[in-house]
């Protein structure tokens, strides 16, 4: 099974990266689920044709009881796809890290991974390791590959070098170790070359280069990905490059 | 408001399970807390610690440690603690401000044993479960992590797996259980030692005798093949003295589920009309019968004895409280995990 935790600056594309990403493993033929780890609880939208997941957080204030079974906190996205959002509380009030905690132990408690035998799972994280809620997805039997999304901003780099270093002072623990960096352009001057040495400085690897593309805003106003809506597009074979090299990857260590 | 048990003292919670499930195996048992869980532990609900030695310490969280998530001096302390004690093994158990700091006790784990050597079982109790919780998963990590060896069957043995003071209300309880079964009763944490448990895949069987020990068992199952059932061979000689009268009566059993369901088997044969169990605590499906109860709100048991009717009620007797409207038979029926020792106090 091949676990992969996106992390990256708030609003630096993880979401859109994970769910093409996603996308892309289900056209693979891959069975996918994917668990967004952010109060906004909005990862998966563009798998559900723009609907809204009941959050995990929402389900349990609402019904005072855990779930009986997946179907109630979870639904079927494009190309099968399952679709988790953990949610948490209104910004400023209580611990949003805690609400990942106990989406996890929830989610092993329905004995997710063993009922559904997904091939790929995918964490979409909330901005940088702010706590250690925020360090769960990438802890021991969770993901075991980080992927760092990132432009060629100076903030977007500066919160992916935080993340490269929280990410290995983890070492000791057994937790994943960073796969390395997607780069998701966005029209900034010499970007490539600021994101190039960024990688190098880290020892990173860039393992994908997602265009700046209006396709992404247009599909994702109709509620899909890329992939969903043109899987020929330039941008949709960056996203299946990854998935490729990925899955490949996953096969050789296997 | 939901889940406040408003006229019952609080039942025993999750960490104080699994230090009951330990307490007499000699390793040091760390619970990771500021000190006030195990205050509650040591001086409530574990009954051994005014009667026998046993290694349990605080941690001694502070605000700090808490806020940067010092982990590593946490396991300087414990290793420091256990180079001192020289226990053969380290537990680090939770409370609540480690589950709400997301502390990684799998993490933890790893980083005890390679610096003391010895291995490490981290129960992430959260404080906010009952004591059963706690106890079972403390069962089941303490045999996943000793009983490795598959050793010949021996005949006579007969592992005795979740007994605790907290489920039997007296610290003689293993001696009574083991001397009830055929065989040599080998009762885990209450007189079989660490050793013990790591002979368990000699057990002919495994008598799971509370709700915490069926997850160990069914590893054991898992492992070694051991097969496995459900039932108390032991209770006190005074509550089995007041069960022949009540043959013809419709009795509500109120404790824990597989005490509470052996206990049933003992009324039907003295010829009780009807028998239904309830319990606040974990329950086992197949012992369900369809007049059953599980109960969540404090109103929850006298709901309980108007719809089955009950002429009889036979629970601790800090449950009479909350029994509104019963002018039948109570039968006190003392459960440690909830009464503890406020009731022996009075």
């Amino acid at each position: 099974m091949l676990k992969i935790a996106v992390y990256g600056k708030g609003g630096i594309g993880k979401s859109t990266v994970t769910s093409n990403l996603a996308a892309a493993f289900a056209m693979r033929g891959k069975k996918v689920i994917q668990i967004g780890c952010d109060p906004k609880a909005d990862s998966t939208v563009n798998l559900l044709n723009g609907e809204h997941l009941m959050p995990v957080m929402n389900y349990l204030q609402e019904h005072d009881r855990d779930p009986e079974k997946i179907e109630d906190i979870a639904k079927e996205g494009f190309g099968g796809v399952l679709c988790i959002e953990t949610g948490g509380p209104t910004p400023g009030l209580g611990c949003a890290g805690r609400g990942i905690i106990t989406t996890f132990a929830l989610l092993e408690s329905l004995e997710l991974f063993e009922e559904r035998k997904p091939d790929v799972v995918l964490y979409d994280v909330l901005g940088d390791v702010v706590c250690g809620g925020f360090a769960a997805p990438i802890r021991e039997g969770y993901a075991s590959k980080v992927l760092i999304v990132t432009s060629g901003e100076k903030m977007a780099l500066y919160a992916a070098g935080n993340i490269k270093r929280a990410v290995d002072n983890f070492a000791d623990r057994g937790y994943a170790t960073v796969r390395g960096v997607v780069m998701n352009r966005r029209a900034v001057e010499n970007e490539e070359e600021k994101v190039r040495n960024f990688a190098e400085a880290n020892s990173l690897e860039i393992v994908a280069d997602i265009p700046r593309s209006n396709d992404i805003i247009r599909y994702e106003d109709m509620g899909k990905t890329v992939i969903e809506g043109d899987a020929s597009l330039e941008v949709s074979q960056a996203f299946l490059k990854l998935a490729d090299l990925l899955i490949s990857e996953a096969d050789q260590e296997e | 408001m939901k889940g406040f048990l408003k006229r019952l003292s609080p039942f025993a919670p999750d960490n104080s399970g699994v230090v009951s499930a330990l307490f007499e195996l000699g390793g040091l048992i760390a619970i990771c807390d500021a000190g006030g869980c195990t205050g509650n532990v040591c001086g409530f609900d574990e009954p051994r610690w005014f009667t026998m030695r046993s290694a349990v310490f605080s941690t001694g969280m502070r605000d700090m440690d808490a806020i940067l998530g010092r982990d590593h001096l946490l396991v300087n302390k414990i290793v420091s603690a256990q180079a001192s004690v020289k226990a053969p093994f380290i537990v680090l158990v939770g409370t609540p401000v480690p589950a709400v700091i997301a502390t990684d006790f799998k993490a933890l784990r790893r980083m005890t044993e390679k610096r003391s050597g010895v291995p490490a079982l981290t129960i992430e109790s959260t404080g906010v479960n009952y004591y059963d919780k706690g106890a079972s998963k403390a069962y089941e990590m303490l045999f996943d992590t000793f009983a490795i060896d598959t050793l010949p069957v021996e005949q006579d043995a007969v592992g005795i797996i979740g007994a605790t003071p907290l489920d039997f209300s007296t610290c003689n309880a293993g001696k009574y259980l083991s001397g009830s079964v055929e065989g040599r009763g080998i009762v885990y944490g209450m007189g079989a030692g660490l050793d013990e448990v790591k002979r368990a895949s000699a057990n002919r069987m495994n008598l799971v005798v509370s709700p915490s020990g069926i997850a160990a068992a069914k590893l054991l199952e898992k492992r070694f093949g051991t097969p496995w059932k459900m039932d108390v061979p032991w209770f006190p000689e005074e509550l089995l003295a007041l069960l022949p009268p009540l043959a013809g009566k419709r009795v509500l059993i109120i404790h824990q589920h597989i005490a509470a369901c052996a206990l049933r088997e003992k009324l039907l044969a003295c010829h009780a009309a009807d028998v239904s169990v309830g319990t606040f605590f974990m329950t086992e499906k197949s012992l369900l019968q369809s007049q059953d109860f599980s109960f969540k709100e404090v109103d929850d048991p006298a709901i309980a004895v108007r719809e089955f009717n009950a002429d009889v009620v036979i629970a601790d007797r800090n449950f009479k409280k909350v029994l509104s409207g019963f002018n039948g038979e109570f039968i006190d029926f003392p459960h440690f995990a909830v009464s503890g020792r406020v009731l022996e106090e009075q």
